[in-house]
């Protein structure tokens, strides 16, 4: 094929499309609709997922936020009283422990004191045995005092025979001067 | 990718659109419906095939609309993604197809200027869907041969040559 004849094949075909895209045909007026609808779908459809999933990382938060929270109170028991009286402290035992505490290692503040038949003991630290209840619950009394008010954390280390230890709690006692100062 | 079939303004549409914007899209598709209608007809030889394939041409667009690089090739994109779901239905249904191909749009085409694209379909429906392809980027989108070798991931003297031969069958059939 020459050159001309070569042009005038492609002349021809684009004055054929020229006139394809000058030509006016368009699809159904409600083409465009049903795109943005189901657009329109999807995204509601993404929205709902997201909330569900946010509903539900939501509510497992929630669940270890009450989970942490019961955990902590079960560990640190509040306790109120005034200052310069003596109160006998009582820490109870589960089950678990029973067979396994021999003794429980009590370590005050510094504003905090033990007490005992009337008189302040200097200790700061005091080992005692753990007496067991013949109901199958361990008992741990002592007796604490403090001339300071604020609140007071007393650790209580539960040891085994070994001197191992088994659980550690922490006591929070507050103190106030007076009784209309003493949270119920 | 520059395309012959440029549109303005499209840059913020565009962002606009991939911010799930529905007047953005909705603008993008009068904006382009009418053309990519046109070359869905002659790729799919089928009026009622080529509305769902722009229809599903659009959804698909739209959906990943963030990969698109350049606000340019969005016309482009949206022939490769129409010329993508013509492949997969031929490949199901190809006998369904081919019973199917388009006396329905002939005989609706009472119309003159629509004259044109019943002669370009008629000679277009002999080719290969690729070859049909190929012609409709270069002949109906104005499409360069540098551009059409990088959509088609081939090199330019390839398209040269493929074009010169269908070109030449392509007026055969038309005389």
């Amino acid at each position: 094929m020459s050159q001309n004849e070569n042009d005038q094949q492609n002349e021809q075909i684009r004055n054929l499309f020229l006139k394809v895209e000058n030509a006016q045909v368009e699809p159904s007026a409600f083409m465009k609709t049903r795109v943005l609808a189901h657009l329109k779908e999807g995204q509601i459809q993404q929205k709902t997922v997201r909330f569900w999933q946010f509903l539900s990382v939501g509510s497992f938060a929630v669940m270890i936020l009450i989970g942490s929270y019961a955990m902590y109170t079960l560990n640190a028991v509040k306790n109120d009283g005034i200052t310069n009286q003596a109160y006998v402290i009582h820490v109870d035992f589960n089950q678990d422990d029973l067979s396994k505490v021999a003794r429980a290692e009590v370590s005050l503040p510094d504003d905090v004191n033990f007490m005992s038949k009337g008189k302040v003991h200097s200790l700061r630290q005091m080992t005692l045995p753990v007496q067991i209840k013949t109901a199958g619950r361990g008992k741990l009394p002592f007796v604490v005092s403090s001339a300071v008010e604020g609140e007071k954390s007393i650790k209580v280390r539960l040891l085994d025979e070994n001197n191992n230890l088994v659980r550690e709690q922490i006591l929070r006692f507050k103190f106030a001067k007076t009784n209309q100062q003493v949270q119920l | 990718m520059s395309s012959a079939f440029k549109i303005e303004n499209i840059d913020s549409l565009i962002e606009l659109a991939k911010s799930k914007d529905p007047r953005a899209q909705s603008e993008l598709i009068v904006l382009t419906q009418q053309r990519l209608f046109k070359f869905c007809i002659l790729l799919g030889n089928n009026r009622e095939l080529a509305e769902d394939l722009c229809q599903e041409a659009y959804i698909k667009a739209f959906n990943s609309l963030a990969r698109l690089n350049s606000p340019d090739s969005f016309y482009p994109w949206l022939c490769q993604i129409a010329k993508n779901l013509f492949f997969d239905i031929k490949r199901k249904k190809a006998e369904v197809l081919s019973s199917n191909e388009d006396q329905n749009f002939e005989a609706a085409t009472a119309d003159r200027q629509l004259e044109s694209i019943v002669q370009v379909q008629k000679v277009l429906r002999t080719f290969d869907p690729e070859d049909r392809y190929l012609l409709l980027l270069v002949e109906l989108e104005g499409l360069s041969y540098r551009e059409t070798a990088e959509m088609l991931k081939t090199t330019e003297d390839a398209i040269r040559s493929k074009l010169h031969r269908l070109r030449q069958e392509f007026v055969k059939k038309l005389n």
